[in-house]
């Protein structure tokens, strides 16, 4: 069944420029360690008509609605909230790492520093004071925000779950791509 | 004992700064509750301070700071201020680690072993003034005021920070007075033998086009933040042309894009502008009241053939036609045009023909049209001439260092300026620059900074390839540590820089330090006694008529002012050329030895056959995670590569090149390793490497940079820097 109040990324690819602001972003939020990426951008080199054009897809949990993550945690480490994120609970994990091999989406890593697991939780401790996480906020170009997935979905025909680099998945992902334009 | 740079760094101050730092720093691992941690909301809190992006990036972003305790916590763009909004670059949002970078030099030192060892001792900065002082003494008795060379340039924007802490100095003491030209110059001279003027129309107006087009310019290097409007435009219907030799993802974005073989900008206009007389999508009435010369420019046109367009710029004849009707048909166009590829020996013939397809459009005089290039209104202002001292200098027509020639005036045995003998440089002070790995060729240029000879005074935040040449280093302050303003030179504002934290360790900002030295080698004038606030209104008193209504309590309550330039720029027809029309055939241009009207010219024509002959044209870019060579040591940002190679698929595969690959890069100059990336993003016979990288931090070896390679040459007017210019060989490393 469809969760009306899935919150997932919303992200305008056609205007991605891929300076890694976002990444950037996540991590001195996070305050991750240096080689500790939440949040990627990957660059596509594809044929539109008869040229090759780059295309840049920034991805992180996907906050999936069949997350592999929690299907394969031993210790119920991960839970689904009410809004549809995806949160782990690290003082659980025993980074056994069966969650870094699941995830079809390459979002979860091993902190060498306590060799638990880590991933985005979408900056929760934002979302819950009505904020937007920090990646969206530090889209300098505005191509990267959060939403209501499934009203988005059903309102906008510009808005789908295809993308380059990206589309349907058997872990039910919820990120969206906006194309406004061809 | 022996104190090297890594045991200054764990002296007191440092110590102190990095640990409170940490202490703000509770990571992961002391989350609580399922995931949340409310820990990393605490560097949100604390005191505001707005401080403007100081990096030579067309952007000038407010910034908004937070400070807990005296530290720095956290930076986010001033959403007040639109242009800006809440997002600055990813560079303006490290600006945290970038201040507090593990590796920032916090005491003077003295060099102890030979020039580039990394030897030091460190001292105090009652001995490192001294030292100056009686050195820069001695010289200036024995050689005379021009011995002594500033080099600075862009490490730092700030009207104090970047021209009057360090140009009072200059002047009083009559230094060589040093061109800096690496930017904008040949396109300057290019924009007015058409139009009289660089300067052009509010870039917010691209709300009001119909067409963007963007030519040799990266909007994401220099300028994310205008992206957004051009987006919005975008979304209200306003095409997006581009062209250039390096695919920039506006490029990629664009409904069209034309990918030129680099500097054939000359043929590719000739050829649009071909297109649109045939077509009849000329401007006839603009034409024959805004402008002189246009049966001239027809005559021209029927010089060159289609054929021989196509041949030379690599652009397919159907898309260049395609990208003309686009042109032709949309009334108001707003070009912008970047400063990259005029840094070639045919920059200013460029830029004169891709400004003349504004001309003949009769794009010039409406909101939402123009050209914009260069727009000084606010910078340029200024009261630099108080500001700056130069009232104070009594040699006027001291010798001139054009900084691109830096290696050459700092020749060993035959120093040499504008192709003529110069008086040799004995005492060199870097300031807001990194000379080794930003001036082209620099293997010439540690030629000269290893002359014994030379004494060579630092003033920088880290431990750059140019500080390990010096005599005697000075701990920088960055340039959140000091009060400053800015003005812009794209969009028309003047903004603040207020003081965010104190100095970090013995740092010194750069009026400070350039006051004190004064002050030591004597200097009594009332220049040498003024805070930066004082420089701030002195700055501020000026008769530019854009900052009318403009004062420092004015700027300092509302911390951003937009000027108040009129608007359409250009509107009355009237234009600051010989003829007071735009030129289709200039007399500028002819004077300097070029065809009056388009010159078909290619750098390579300029090129000794020993670097003519080589199979690739080297362009060295900006990109979009550092600045020149600023950012290298930055955390977090440093993570991103800046030593790679673009190689278009056919020249790899020519030289059986993989993706990832190590490859050498060489010519006379020297030579260079890289990571290959295979991409069409460049054309077939071009590679691209960023620029400025530096090159003790390249992890494919230290003994090259990109600027090993590079022109110390300079282009064909304006006296600019031409790294563009410039061939070399590819290698499997």
């Amino acid at each position: 069944m469809k969760n009306k109040h899935q919150l997932g990324f919303v992200f305008r690819q056609e205007n991605c420029v891929g300076c890694q602001a976002c990444t950037i972003a996540c991590q001195i939020h996070n305050e991750l360690p240096e080689d500790v990426r939440f949040r990627k951008v990957d660059r596509f080199e594809v044929k539109r008509d008869d040229d090759m054009v780059d295309v840049w897809l920034s991805h992180s949990c996907m906050h999936c609605g069949n997350p592999a993550c929690l299907m394969v945690c031993p210790s119920q480490a991960y839970t689904i909230r009410n809004d549809g994120l995806v949160v782990l609970d690290r003082e659980k994990c025993t980074g056994c790492g069966l969650c870094i091999n699941a995830c079809p989406y390459d979002a979860v890593v091993m902190l060498k520093t306590d060799g638990k697991a880590a991933k985005c939780n979408m900056c929760i401790e934002l979302i819950d004071q009505g904020l937007k996480p920090a990646c969206v906020d530090g889209c300098p170009v505005k191509c990267l925000d959060t939403d209501r997935i499934e009203q988005l979905l059903t309102q906008s025909h510009t808005v789908s779950k295809e993308g380059i680099g990206y589309g349907h998945c058997i872990t039910k992902p919820n990120m969206v791509i906006v194309k406004e334009r061809l | 004992m022996k104190i090297n740079r890594r045991t200054f760094l764990q002296g007191a101050s440092a110590t102190a700064v990095l640990s409170s730092l940490s202490g703000l720093t509770p990571g992961m691992a002391n989350a609580k509750v399922a995931g949340v941690n409310s820990g990393l909301l605490a560097k949100r809190n604390g005191r505001v301070v707005y401080h403007s992006c100081l990096r030579n990036c067309a952007a000038r972003c407010l910034l908004k700071f937070r400070v807990q305790d005296g530290i720095m916590t956290y930076v986010t763009g001033a959403e007040e201020q639109a242009k800006t909004g809440k997002a600055p670059c990813l560079k303006g949002q490290s600006y945290v680690q970038y201040t507090y970078a593990a590796d920032r030099i916090l005491h003077p030192m003295e060099r102890v072993g030979k020039k580039g060892e990394g030897k030091w001792r460190r001292i105090s900065w009652e001995q490192a003034y001294e030292k100056i002082a009686k050195r820069f003494n001695q010289i200036v008795n024995e050689h005379g005021s021009e011995a002594i060379l500033p080099y600075s340039y862009s490490g730092n924007y700030g009207a104090i920070g970047m021209s009057a802490s360090g140009e009072r100095f200059w002047n009083r003491i009559g230094s060589s007075i040093l061109e800096r030209k690496v930017c904008t110059y040949a396109a300057y001279d290019g924009l007015k033998s058409l139009y009289g003027t660089f300067l052009g129309p509010d870039p917010e107006d691209v709300l009001l086009s119909d067409v963007y087009l963007t030519w040799g310019h990266d909007e994401v290097v220099s300028n994310t933040i205008a992206i957004k409007l051009i987006n919005q435009a975008r979304d209200r219907g306003t095409k997006l042309l581009a062209v250039n030799p390096q695919r920039t993802p506006l490029c990629s974005q664009a409904d069209i894009y034309l990918q030129p073989r680099p500097s054939t900008d000359v043929q590719l206009c000739a050829g649009i502008i071909k297109y649109l007389v045939e077509k009849d999508l000329v401007n006839h009435e603009f034409i024959s009241e805004q402008t002189v010369g246009y049966d001239e420019l027809l005559k021209r046109l029927d010089e060159i053939s289609y054929d021989e367009i196509e041949t030379i710029t690599g652009v397919p004849r159907d898309k260049m036609f395609e990208f003309a009707q686009v042109l032709g048909e949309n009334e108001k166009t707003m070009l912008r045009m970047g400063y990259g590829f005029q840094r070639n020996f045919n920059g200013a013939r460029m830029s004169r023909a891709v400004a003349m397809l504004q001309a003949v459009t009769g794009n010039f005089g409406k909101r939402g049209n123009g050209l914009i290039y260069d727009n000084v209104h606010a910078g340029g202002g200024l009261n630099q001439y108080q500001a700056s001292g130069k009232y104070m200098r009594k040699n006027p027509d001291a010798q001139r260092i054009n900084m691109t020639e830096l290696a050459k005036a700092l020749h060993p045995s035959h120093p040499t300026s504008h192709d003529k003998p110069s008086k040799p440089i004995h005492g060199m002070i870097i300031y807001n620059g990194n000379p080794v790995v930003v001036a082209p060729d620099t293997n010439a240029v540690l030629d000269g900074m290893k002359r014994e000879d030379l004494f060579v005074v630092g003033h920088d935040m880290v431990m750059t390839d140019s500080l390990q040449y010096c005599d005697i280093i000075v701990p920088a302050a960055s340039q959140f540590e000091t009060e400053d303003i800015v003005g812009d030179y794209h969009g028309y504002y003047v903004q603040v820089c207020q003081k965010v934290i104190e100095p970090l360790g013995e740092s010194k900002c750069n009026w400070t330090f350039f006051r004190e030295l004064g002050q030591a080698m004597g200097f009594k004038d009332e220049a040498f006694q003024a805070s930066n606030d004082d420089i701030i209104k002195e700055l501020l008193d000026t008769d530019s008529p854009y900052y009318k209504g403009v004062n420092y309590e004015r700027l300092m309550k509302e911390k951003y002012i937009k000027l108040d330039v009129p608007q359409p720029v250009l509107a009355d027809g009237k234009y600051d050329t010989p003829s007071g029309k735009i030129e289709f055939s200039s007399k500028l241009m002819a004077d300097a030895g070029f065809h009056p009207v388009l010159d078909w010219g290619l750098p390579e024509d300029e090129m000794e056959p020993r670097e003519r002959d080589l199979p690739f044209r080297l362009l060295s870019s900006g990109v979009p995670q550092r600045v020149n060579s600023s950012f290298y040591n930055v955390k977090y940002i440093r993570a991103i590569p800046a030593y790679y190679v673009k190689i278009h698929p056919k020249d790899a595969q020519q030289y059986e090149i993989k993706h990832n690959d190590r490859v050498t890069l060489s010519n006379h100059r020297g030579e260079a390793k890289f990571v290959a990336m295979v991409t069409t993003g460049v054309p077939q016979g071009s590679l691209m490497t960023p620029k400025c990288n530096w090159l003790r931090l390249n992890p494919n070896g230290t003994d090259g940079c990109t600027n090993s390679l590079t022109t110390d040459k300079l282009t064909d007017m304006g006296g600019c820097s031409a790294y563009h210019s410039t061939r070399v060989a590819l290698a499997k490393a």
